[in-house]
């Protein structure tokens, strides 16, 4: 009993990890989450609680809580990718990440409505986050705590290894039924023509039949996931692991099996945590002296002599401000003004000064997190998430019937992108509510962008003007 | 930039202006030994280490912080300094409590380069205990020479001071109370300036602990005495990752109480539990499209569409759910996701009233050829599953 319980501390609470990988995952796992929370979330919450429906994941929570809103999830993942920035640069990282998971895990229980595995993982990896030692991770709020420390001593650390282990067990695991075997679900998955021209090739060339190729694909899937399974939890096997996971990953992005960004996270992960320490710092080291110049620059911010008192108080309210005039002003959402409040609230308290506990360099806490709020509303104006999230919206009301509710939708979409847009759709729909004039105006304005649209004439021509 | 000429040992040196006797020194190959200069820091001067002597002065001066000026002549060897030197490592061991034997120590480096390892000396009054209090730090003020490396290191932060007068002088913290009560930071500035190993990263001292334990000494070091009664050494290092020899590394959260690591090994046993049996949930029961914990990314299952439509009332009128809920509902309806088809169908009830019907006829084909209907198509579901 004594070695089972030696051996079960030496694993959990003897797990040394490398400070700058643990400070890189942080950094990278929870900056890709912030850009993923608002460009690949947030133009799926106008599917939450329409018309009043919902089917939580847990039978029990749908007699506790209310059908959420499209305002509201809009509002949380907004918010949550805000928290997920402020654990990323290390600002009031253990609450911001305490948060975080409420809010993630929350919505993702809350609701099928989004109901991808990766949501579940992500949720549990955010839990066992909380215990990893983010008071010895380089950060905002850390500064440059203890500069010749070279390893963190961490049983999440520990645990996140073995929560994707488990993970990859499984799926192969329950890949041992002969529909996978036998390739007809690769068959099946495989979405890409130049992936399917590939294999063909492949087995062209062998003289083979095409049915081998997939087989023989899912059996390799099915193994390497064996083997990962096992490398995530015996270092020596992860050499081999790391070089052949990106690899498999990467062929998941290129069969495009549309799970957003899950592949990405994966890549980042087999270098963060899967590669041994000395290839790990090898590779690092030109991205450091790439990073350095911001390194110092955050160095010598981090040794900056700190505000106090009036002037510290004044930093935070003018850094809520600031915030909540960028969501009010270039987010246009459902509840933006509720949206820009709660974003300038978090924002200012963080940086303001207690009596109690000095809140360490209030001033770069406001700085930074003006740019984290700058940088989610360039992110949302910047890709078509604001205009996915309009067209969704609009289309999902389009077809219940509720025109004048689409009409508004499609007109801010179209309003928030430069490329082909929603037009022809606000045409027809101008068309339907008898507004002739407007119909004419978006006809033309989709033929402006989409000239050479038979659609788009023919929408013309029935308002009256010659193409 | 001005420079200015001066002799050291003989020989002729250029150095800027305003540099230091040390700098001329170096600038002239000569070894001056020297414990509280640090480069960078703001000279002080109190350990007398560096004196040397310089042409036309009645006593010796300090180097480090004597300003060199053209044409002075300096000597920095001779018996006379040499015995100077010798008398100011003895003073500085006494104080350091003795030799400590700790790697990198550079009062034992100096004692041991001045031969005085075996000279007598006095045990120092006795001082606070270790200080465990920081996260980061692990202060143990008995070592302390008094080179005032720490309270230069820390600055204006001025959370390091001295204590007491004469022979009761201690480093201390501002508020007179522990480090962290004073603002310390953690930023391991002192930590990385400190000779005499009174003030140490954590995960050092854990490392200690542990190498202690390993070698299995009955007496703990004199430099850990303190801290070896302020916490049980920790067990051996385990080699599993980095192998042996990895560098020490401080306990995260939970690794520090007893009570932390009882929470931590309920909350792995609970996450490992759960993860390891929620999957099967989906090999015992009876529903074999609910996928949702079970991790079967990608499964036969997933690649196929039920086709779903709805009926209410005694003549059974066709309803479109897509007039009543977003897409991807209906998504979910064809994948066979039974709660999410009863939920649409509790709500289709609520929305008639008493006496409702509502029927769905699901039918899943299946990769081996045999089509299911995970619901029967002939129930009223308002009554069934109200």
């Amino acid at each position: 009993m004594n070695m089972l319980a030696e051996r079960w501390d030496r694993f959990w609470h003897q797990n040394d990890v490398l400070r700058v990988r643990l400070t890189t995952f942080r950094v990278v796992f929870f900056g890709l989450l912030a850009f993923d929370m608002w460009m690949l979330m947030v133009p799926r919450a106008p599917r939450y609680g329409v018309n009043g429906f919902n089917v939580s994941h847990l039978p029990f929570l749908d007699g506790l809580l209310p059908v959420p809103t499209q305002a509201l999830v809009t509002l949380l993942y907004l918010v949550g990718g805000f928290l997920a920035l402020r654990v990323a640069l290390g600002i009031a990282t253990r609450r911001s990440l305490q948060a975080l998971t409420f809010i993630y895990g929350g919505v993702y229980f809350w609701s099928q409505a989004d109901s991808y595995q990766h949501h579940y993982l992500i949720s549990l990896v955010l839990l066992i986050c909380w215990f990893l030692p983010h008071e010895f991770l380089h950060g905002v709020d850390e500064g440059h705590a203890m500069p010749t420390l070279t390893h963190v001593r961490s049983w999440a650390a520990r645990l996140i290894y073995v929560e994707i282990s488990v993970v990859y067990f499984y799926t192969a695991l329950t890949k041992t039924t002969k529909f996978w075997m036998n390739g007809w679900a690769v068959d099946k998955i495989i979405q890409t023509d130049s992936m399917r021209g590939f294999l063909s090739f492949c087995t062209g060339s062998l003289g083979l039949e095409e049915s081998v190729a997939y087989a023989f694909t899912a059996h390799t899937i099915m193994l390497w996931q064996y083997f990962v399974a096992f490398a995530f939890l015996v270092p020596r096997l992860r050499p081999l692991a790391c070089l052949s996971g990106p690899i498999f990953h990467g062929l998941v992005e290129v069969i495009d099996l549309k799970i957003g960004w899950f592949s990405w996270y994966m890549i980042g992960l087999y270098y963060i945590l899967l590669f041994p320490d000395r290839w790990f710092l090898a590779i690092g080291r030109p991205i450091g002296r790439l990073l350095a110049p911001f390194a110092r620059l955050f160095e010598w911010l981090v040794r900056a002599r700190p505000i106090e008192g009036g002037a510290a108080i004044m930093a935070a309210v003018a850094a809520g401000l600031v915030s909540a005039a960028l969501v009010e002003a270039f987010v246009p959402v459902a509840g933006a003004s509720v949206t820009a409040g709660v974003l300038g609230a978090l924002v200012a308290f963080a940086a303001w000064p207690r009596a109690d506990k000095p809140v360490p360099r209030p001033l770069l806490r406001a700085g930074l997190q003006v740019a984290g709020v700058a940088a989610m509303v360039v992110s949302l104006r910047g890709s078509d998430a604001l205009f996915d999230y309009h067209r969704f919206w609009g289309g999902d009301l389009s077809r219940r019937g509720d025109l004048h509710g689409a009409v508004a939708h499609y007109e801010i979409a179209n309003a928030v992108t430069s490329g082909p847009a929603r037009h022809f759709q606000l045409a027809e729909l101008y068309e339907q509510l008898g507004r002739t004039d407007d119909a004419r105006r978006a006809w033309l304005e989709g033929l402006a962008r989409e000239p050479d649209s038979e659609r788009g004439r023919r929408g013309l021509a029935r308002v009256g003007v010659a193409p | 930039m001005q420079s200015i000429e001066l002799n050291v040992d003989g020989r002729s040196v250029r150095v800027r202006r305003g540099a230091t006797l040390l700098d001329a020194a170096r600038a002239a190959g000569a070894d001056v030994p020297h414990l509280c200069h640090v480069p960078g820091l703001p000279s002080r001067a109190v350990c007398r280490m560096c004196l040397v002597e310089v042409e036309g002065s009645a006593r010796p001066v300090a180097a480090c912080h004597v300003a060199a000026q053209g044409g002075m002549a300096v000597r920095t060897d001779g018996d006379g300094l040499a015995a100077i030197r010798r008398a100011v490592v003895e003073m500085a061991l006494a104080e350091h409590g003795g030799p400590c034997g700790r790697d990198g120590c550079e009062v034992d480096a100096l004692a041991r380069d001045y031969g005085v390892m075996d000279a007598p000396w006095t045990p120092p009054p006795a001082r606070p205990g270790f200080d465990r209090s920081s996260d980061y730090i692990a202060v143990l003020p008995a070592p302390c020479v008094h080179c005032d490396r720490c309270i230069r290191a820390c600055g204006d932060r001025d959370v390091i001071r001295r204590t007491g007068w004469g022979t009761g002088v201690s480093m201390g913290f501002r508020g007179e109370g522990a480090l962290d009560d004073a603002g310390c930071t953690g930023c391991g500035d002192c930590v990385a300036v400190c000779p005499a190993g009174v003030l140490r990263s954590l995960s050092d001292v854990v490392r200690d602990e542990r190498r202690l334990a390993a070698a299995s000494v009955a007496a703990p070091a004199p430099a850990l005495s303190a801290s070896s009664a302020a916490a049980p050494p920790l067990p051996v290092a385990a080699d599993d990752d980095e192998g042996p020899g990895a560098p020490a590394a401080p306990a995260g959260a939970g690794d520090a109480g007893s009570g932390r690591k009882r929470f931590a090994n309920v909350f792995i046993a609970a996450v490992v539990a759960m993860q390891v049996l929620l999957p099967l949930r989906y090999y015992v029961s009876d529903d074999e499209f609910d996928e949702r914990f079970s991790w079967r990314m990608f499964s036969p299952i997933r690649m196929i569409d039920c086709s779903v439509s709805w009926a209410t009332g005694p003549e059974r009128t066709p309803v479109d759910a897509r007039d009543h809920v977003h897409d991807v509902w209906i998504s979910l309806m064809k994948r066979a996701r039974v709660d999410v088809v009863e939920g649409f169908a509790r709500f289709l009830c609520q929305r008639q009233g008493g006496n409702a019907q509502v029927y769905v006829d699901l039918t899943c084909p299946h990769p081996d050829g045999q089509a299911r209907r995970p619901i029967p198509a002939d129930l009223n579901l308002c009554e069934v599953r109200p």
